[in-house]
């Protein structure tokens, strides 16, 4: 990479991150309404604080709402350079604080989820791809499209009414037992991951069958090509010739999914998370978009977007490990 | 990273946007409809009246102090268990508290409270006037979210000594003891420290005189418990230890024993009904749904005769049985429910009548000229837009259906919660439908609702609070005046009558239907539940979780 190539690179990082920041901040306010004059309850029976003019007033001027729309923009940049997120308005902490708090929850679902169902779905979509035609092929491919069809919400309201209602294997909701203190590391180990199982099955199921069919038809198509046949005829053994040229060519469209897969995952770790009561960030987005907490909005979508460009980077960088024809 | 990584970002962020704000208003909405029998409660007898510990519903609120609280939600009643009000509700009304009584001078603008002695703090320091003075002066400069007082009414507050204070007010307020059973009294000690109470999250924020203290708060996984406080000065706890826990569905947290308290909807009740473990109770009806007029916007609202054919032609009594499946009440014109301790029963009903409705849109001069079933009158066709939130869609669709026959068309536009309220207050609609809670408080809110007078005396209107556009009548905002002012309770009360009966006349807007839905607890987990005479929800009562003994004895 030469320097020329590398002002390039660092000029449209900029752009980009420009482009966001002033979405971030814009789009929020764009919604209609503002996070003090709720008049209306979102739930039946719901008690909702409905403010007086003087306490609205008070608290718009408070978290600097009474001013400019272009000063307040200009404030976010000027405390986003410090590295100041503001204050999230329905959290009273700062933004950094609370996504801190649930970013986490949603990278451990989301990413077991990923790896879960990227490494299922290379397994049975080579195993279908060798049997291609067969009966098991056959059954894999309707059952799972099948599946594919079920809404992530409503396969995890099956998984919970199944596991733990009915069986009682797994906790009803939550990410670890309300008010646990833990003897050892590994207790916590263990209820963390008994608390998150049914969250990344579901996201896994969901994003499962998507893998099984791009790996499947991938190495059809590939095991067509001349250099399997080729591979064939050297007599270098089945095997070999399945992991070493079909399935590593027929992974680079499965690796640049996968990249995208994680940013979209965020979109379906919202309803999961409802589902499980699961404290990620999805479940706290929505909050703050049902609150207008518009700071707290700005927060999330950065660290989402930023998310997805450190993802598309890792993507590029894993194809150029497989595929040596892309080079600098 | 191209230009198409840029597009794939923005596109991403605003399909997450457009995705959550769409989320926002899906709540469950219950499909099956059964008829529901009568409102027969489960278990006989009683069952557990002090418990060591119980489960409820949790679901992070905020940290219970008055300024950090979350304003929506069960946030409000975290605050109560921990911090008190110089008075107290329970089911008949208001009650002494932290004031053992109270005198209210002959012009209503000194109210002086003698406090309770021996009163200490949680950390041990004692109790004063000072306090509630104190409370009074730091809330004029920084506004509590829930648990405060409207401050532009008091003129001063005098300390007179350790235990008596006296409030002396701009202009008489007839509902002051009210609003005073809600005003929680924080620690001058600890808060005269602090300088931007929202961010005061310390543990000493939450040191109130009430009978918990929070023993542990859980931000990331919404849950709280409460332990009883051993110092408390009033009434035994009843329950030692309250925990809030996170719950993915509430009813299925009931049924696995998780939670010990729970609503459900009517679908289910079958499952609970004659069986002794469990006790079934409706809540009462104060939380409703409220019908608008923009008679701003649209002039030929402004006449009487049309809103009335309104009442008449809407079939509030079916929504009731179709969308709440019995558990709710048909909203009364007079706007307070039957529930209501001022409700007056002898006003116009409006019962659903088609024939009626139409003699009078006939009297008002709109007939159906060119037979499309719509009526018109001067070229101008009797049609409205009506906005509710996207969760309300079937109220809209009934709604519809009634106005067809009378003659009216109506476009239902289904939006977004916020969207909704947005419109509301600006005035941006022609008819609208919004649901809220609160219809059981004190009736002042009428006046505030209902009266433009924007002169009068002790007019502390809420903020858009339902405010009826375009709305304007002579009658009520005397009857409005008088009734800010009037001390005796009984006088009071007659003017209230009277005021129901004014707006049930009148047709400024039309409650829909309250719901009354059903609690369910288990008997041998804590049988005590109880909610105050203004408030429906059961577990946000202070006394519910008291022994029912001396001040707090049952009435």
């Amino acid at each position: 990479m030469n320097g020329n190539d590398r002002n390039t690179l660092i000029y449209r990082f900029v752009i980009t991150l420009l482009v966001i920041l002033a979405i971030n901040f814009f789009l929020p306010r764009m919604m209609p309404g503002d996070p003090f004059s709720t008049l209306s309850s979102d739930i039946e029976g719901e008690d909702v604080i409905i403010m007086t003019e003087e306490q609205r007033q008070y608290f718009i001027h408070y978290y600097g709402m009474d001013l400019p729309l272009h000063e307040q923009f200009f404030l976010y940049l000027a405390n986003m350079a410090k590295g100041d997120f503001g204050q999230s308005i329905y959290y009273k902490l700062p933004v950094t604080r609370v996504i801190l708090l649930h970013l986490p929850w949603t990278i451990l679902i989301v990413l077991s989820a990923t790896a879960m169902s990227t490494i299922i779905g290379i397994i049975i979509g080579t195993i279908s791809a060798r049997n291609r035609k067969k009966g098991s092929d056959r059954f894999m491919m309707a059952g799972l499209i099948a599946f594919a069809e079920i809404p992530s919400f409503l396969l995890g309201i099956i998984l919970l009414l199944i596991f733990s209602v009915q069986f009682r294997l797994f906790p009803l909701a939550g990410a670890i037992t309300p008010f646990a203190h833990y003897t050892s590391l590994l207790d916590q180990v263990w209820d963390i991951a008994h608390h998150a199982f049914l969250p990344i099955i579901t996201l896994s199921l969901a994003q499962l069958t998507g893998v099984y069919l791009l790996t499947r038809n991938t190495l059809i198509t590939v095991s067509t090509k001349d250099y399997i046949r080729t591979a064939v005829a050297k007599g270098i053994g089945e095997k070999t010739v399945w992991t070493r040229h079909a399935l590593r060519n027929a992974l680079l469209p499965v690796v640049t999914r996968t990249g995208f897969m994680i940013g979209l995952m965020m979109g379906g770790a919202v309803l999961v998370e409802t589902v499980f009561s699961y404290p990620g960030i999805g479940l706290t987005l929505r909050s703050a978009v049902v609150n207008r907490d518009y700071a707290l909005i700005q927060g999330i979508l950065l660290i989402v977007a930023v998310a997805i460009l450190l993802c598309n980077l890792v993507v590029d960088r894993v194809y150029r490990q497989l595929d040596p024809r892309v080079t600098e | 990273m191209k230009k198409s990584g840029i597009c794939a970002i923005v596109i991403t962020l605003i399909c997450l946007t457009v995705l959550l704000a769409g989320c926002v208003s899906q709540n469950s909405t219950p499909t099956a409809s059964s008829g529901t029998g009568s409102a027969v409660p489960s278990g006989t007898g009683t069952g557990v009246t002090q418990a060591d510990i119980v489960h409820l519903t949790g679901g992070d609120y905020g940290y219970p102090q008055p300024f950090s609280i979350s304003p929506r939600g069960p946030g409000s009643s975290k605050v109560t268990m921990i911090f008190d009000s110089l008075l107290e509700r329970d089911e008949k009304g208001i009650i002494p508290w932290l004031a053992e009584s109270w005198e209210i001078s002959a012009d209503g603008k000194e109210y002086t409270f003698h406090l309770r002695k021996n009163v200490k703090w949680q950390d041990g320091v004692s109790f004063t006037a000072n306090d509630v003075k104190f409370t009074t002066d730091y809330e004029r400069k920084y506004i509590p979210i829930s648990g405060g007082i409207e401050t532009e009414l008091i003129d001063s507050v005098q300390v007179i000594d350790d235990n008596t204070v006296k409030f002396i007010l701009k202009t008489p307020v007839s509902s002051f003891l009210y609003k005073i059973s809600s005003f929680k009294i924080i620690p001058e000690h600890i808060y005269s420290k602090v300088e931007d109470p929202v961010k005061f999250l310390d543990k000493e924020a939450v040191t109130g005189t009430g009978p918990y203290t929070l023993a542990e708060y859980n931000k990331e996984h919404g849950s709280y418990r409460y332990v009883a406080n051993e110092g408390f000065w009033g009434p035994r706890v009843a329950i030692k230890t309250v925990e809030f826990i996170p719950v993915s569905n509430e009813l299925i947290a009931f049924d696995q024993g998780e939670i010990d308290f729970s609503s459900i909807t009517p679908d289910i009740l079958s499952k609970y009904l004659n069986n002794s473990q469990y006790r079934l109770v409706q809540q009462p009806a104060f939380w409703g749904y409220q019908f608008y007029f923009n008679m701003k916007k649209n002039p030929e609202l402004q006449d009487v005769k049309v809103r009335q054919a309104f009442a008449y032609a809407i079939n509030r009594s079916e929504m009731v049985e179709k969308i709440q499946r019995g558990a709710g009440a048909p909203g009364n014109l007079g706007i307070l429910p039957n529930d209501h301790i001022w409700y007056n029963a002898d006003q116009p009903a409006y019962v659903t009548d088609l024939i009626k409705a139409q003699a009078l849109l006939d009297q008002a001069g709109w007939k159906d000229t060119d037979g499309d079933g719509i009526r018109d009158k001067d070229g101008k066709k009797l049609a409205f837009t009506l906005s509710l939130a996207s969760t309300e869609v079937r109220i809209g669709e009934l709604i519809k259906e009634r106005l067809k026959e009378a003659g009216i068309d109506i476009q239902v536009k289904a939006l977004e919660s916020k969207a909704r309220d947005t419109n509301l207050k600006k005035g941006d609609f022609e008819l609208l439908v919004s649901g809220f809670g609160g219809w059981g408080q004190d009736a002042d809110y009428l006046r505030t609702r209902y009266s433009d007078d924007a002169t009068q005396a002790g007019a502390s209107t809420v903020s858009g609070e339902a405010s009826v556009i375009g709305y304007h009548n002579d009658t009520f905002n005397t009857l409005a005046a008088s009734e800010v002012q009037e001390l005796d309770d009984a006088k009071r009360k007659q003017i209230v009558f009277e005021m129901q009966n004014v707006l049930a006349e009148d047709i400024p807007t039309i409650p829909l239907f309250y719901t009354k839905t059903w609690d369910v607890w288990t008997v041998s987990k804590y049988d005590g539940w109880m909610n105050m005479y203004d408030h429906h929800a059961r577990v946000h009562s202070k006394l519910t979780y008291l022994v029912r003994e001396g001040i707090a004895a049952k009435r």
